[in-house]
């Protein structure tokens, strides 16, 4: 058999499977581009191609989502768990005392601040506030219900039940230093959990005791 | 998001687009608005074709002109099936009596050499379809060894040895590199070496 005949039966097999292989194919509006000086129609729009595009696009946004929540589940987990790490995210993002609370504390005012109880029910009717905009709020019948457990020297984690039964609010709590004093609490932070995760935590905690 | 939008307007823009059914039905009626129609949707495609084995854009247009008047002649007394599979055999056909032309002055238009140089592993080089009728049943073992072969690999094979399209072409089209065509291109002649030997083909 020689070269051109199978060339040439090539071309008469069914038109229906010309179709099928064809059916990536662009028919009307292929692009005409210039390629080593030979102009030629490309095929780079097609169907098929577009359809490709769309599924790597598709592919690039799953990875960053799927990277996002990582670095988001990550980044939780180790707000959780990790306190220097915590330290350092509250530096950023929460503010410390400002100066117009600070004067007020050096005027005898806000004398709350040196009671870790006092700063967290304060926070706690704050935080059940709307405008805050939280999903959940802190449960509240004649009083909240809440643990206290101590991390290290001045730093402690209160649990607070929600009005959600499996979720719990972690409030972390830090003592500043303050000139000759004991010092002044700060809420520095809170975290959603829930209560498998709060158990967990708690137990690696040691439970605090409210001085008298 | 754009993307979105372009497949919304091609969605929209596809709406106002006559039917095969409808193009065939204008030429039944010899309505010369068929030939109109036929060049919107698949004057490219058609020049395409025809470029793949040329390489010259005069001629191409000149083969696309000729299968349109082919057409016109055509249909009354057919009524294809599949319309763009039809058309492809047609401007295949005008295309490659062109290039046989031109080969008698000169050697090397198109991709056509290529082509014919890649089919070589297929064959023996000695001539023994002898008839149209040997010709056409040898169409119809392709035809059939086209059909079991994978989806992707008919889709290559077709725009390779059918349309002549550069390798590059096909691997931008279908999503992969020019080397995994070539591979995959040269498995199918394999194939279809086994595949003629086994039909009793001497190759």
């Amino acid at each position: 058999m020689k070269t051109e005949e199978l060339f040439e039966a090539i071309g008469g097999i069914h038109s229906e499977t010309i179709e099928k292989g064809m059916r990536f194919m662009k028919t009307s509006d292929a692009k005409v581009m210039k390629n080593n000086d030979k102009e030629y129609t490309s095929v780079s729009s097609d169907g098929k191609a577009k359809i490709l595009r769309f599924a790597q696009v598709r592919k690039i946004v799953a990875c960053f989502a799927a990277a996002m929540v990582l670095l988001i589940g990550s980044t939780s987990i180790a707000y959780a768990y990790v306190p220097s790490f915590r330290e350092l995210i509250n530096a950023i993002f929460f503010p410390k005392y400002t100066t117009e609370e600070m004067v007020a504390i050096e005027n005898g005012h806000l004398t709350g601040a040196f009671d870790e109880q006092d700063v967290l029910l304060t926070f706690l009717d704050k935080f059940n506030q709307k405008e805050w905009g939280n999903q959940i709020s802190v449960k509240y019948e004649n009083g909240y219900f809440y643990e206290m457990f101590c991390e290290n020297e001045g730093s402690l984690i209160a649990f607070v039940d929600s009005d959600q039964n499996d979720l719990v609010v972690a409030v972390y709590m830090k003592k500043q230093e303050y000139g000759d004093t004991t010092g002044i609490w700060q809420v520095e932070g809170y975290q959603v959990l829930h209560q498998v995760e709060a158990e967990d935590i708690k137990s690696r905690l040691s439970v605090y005791f409210l001085e008298a | 998001m754009s993307l979105y939008v372009k497949a919304l307007l091609k969605l929209l823009k596809g709406c106002g687009r006559v039917q095969d059914n409808d193009i065939i039905e204008m030429f039944w009626s010899r309505d010369e608005a068929a030939i109109t129609e036929t060049e919107k949707k698949y004057g490219k495609y058609c020049h395409r074709i025809a470029m793949n084995l040329l390489g010259n854009k005069e001629d191409a247009d000149e083969c696309v002109s000729d299968t349109w008047l082919r057409v016109w002649n055509v249909i009354p007394d057919e009524r294809p099936q599949y319309f763009q599979g039809f058309l492809s055999k047609i401007i295949r056909h005008i295309a490659i009596n062109r290039w046989k032309y031109q080969t008698a002055v000169k050697r090397g238009a198109g991709t056509v050499s290529l082509v014919l140089d890649e089919l070589e592993e297929c064959v023996s080089g000695t001539s023994n379809v002898e008839s149209e009728y040997e010709a056409k049943e040898l169409s119809e073992a392709i035809d059939a060894f086209i059909k079991c072969l994978p989806e992707k690999e008919q889709c290559i094979f077709i725009r390779r040895y059918f349309c002549m399209e550069p390798v590059q072409s096909i691997a931008e089209c279908m999503g992969i590199r020019a080397n995994h065509v070539s591979l995959i291109l040269s498995k199918i002649r394999k194939k279809l070496k086994l595949y003629l030997q086994k039909e009793g083909y001497e190759v």
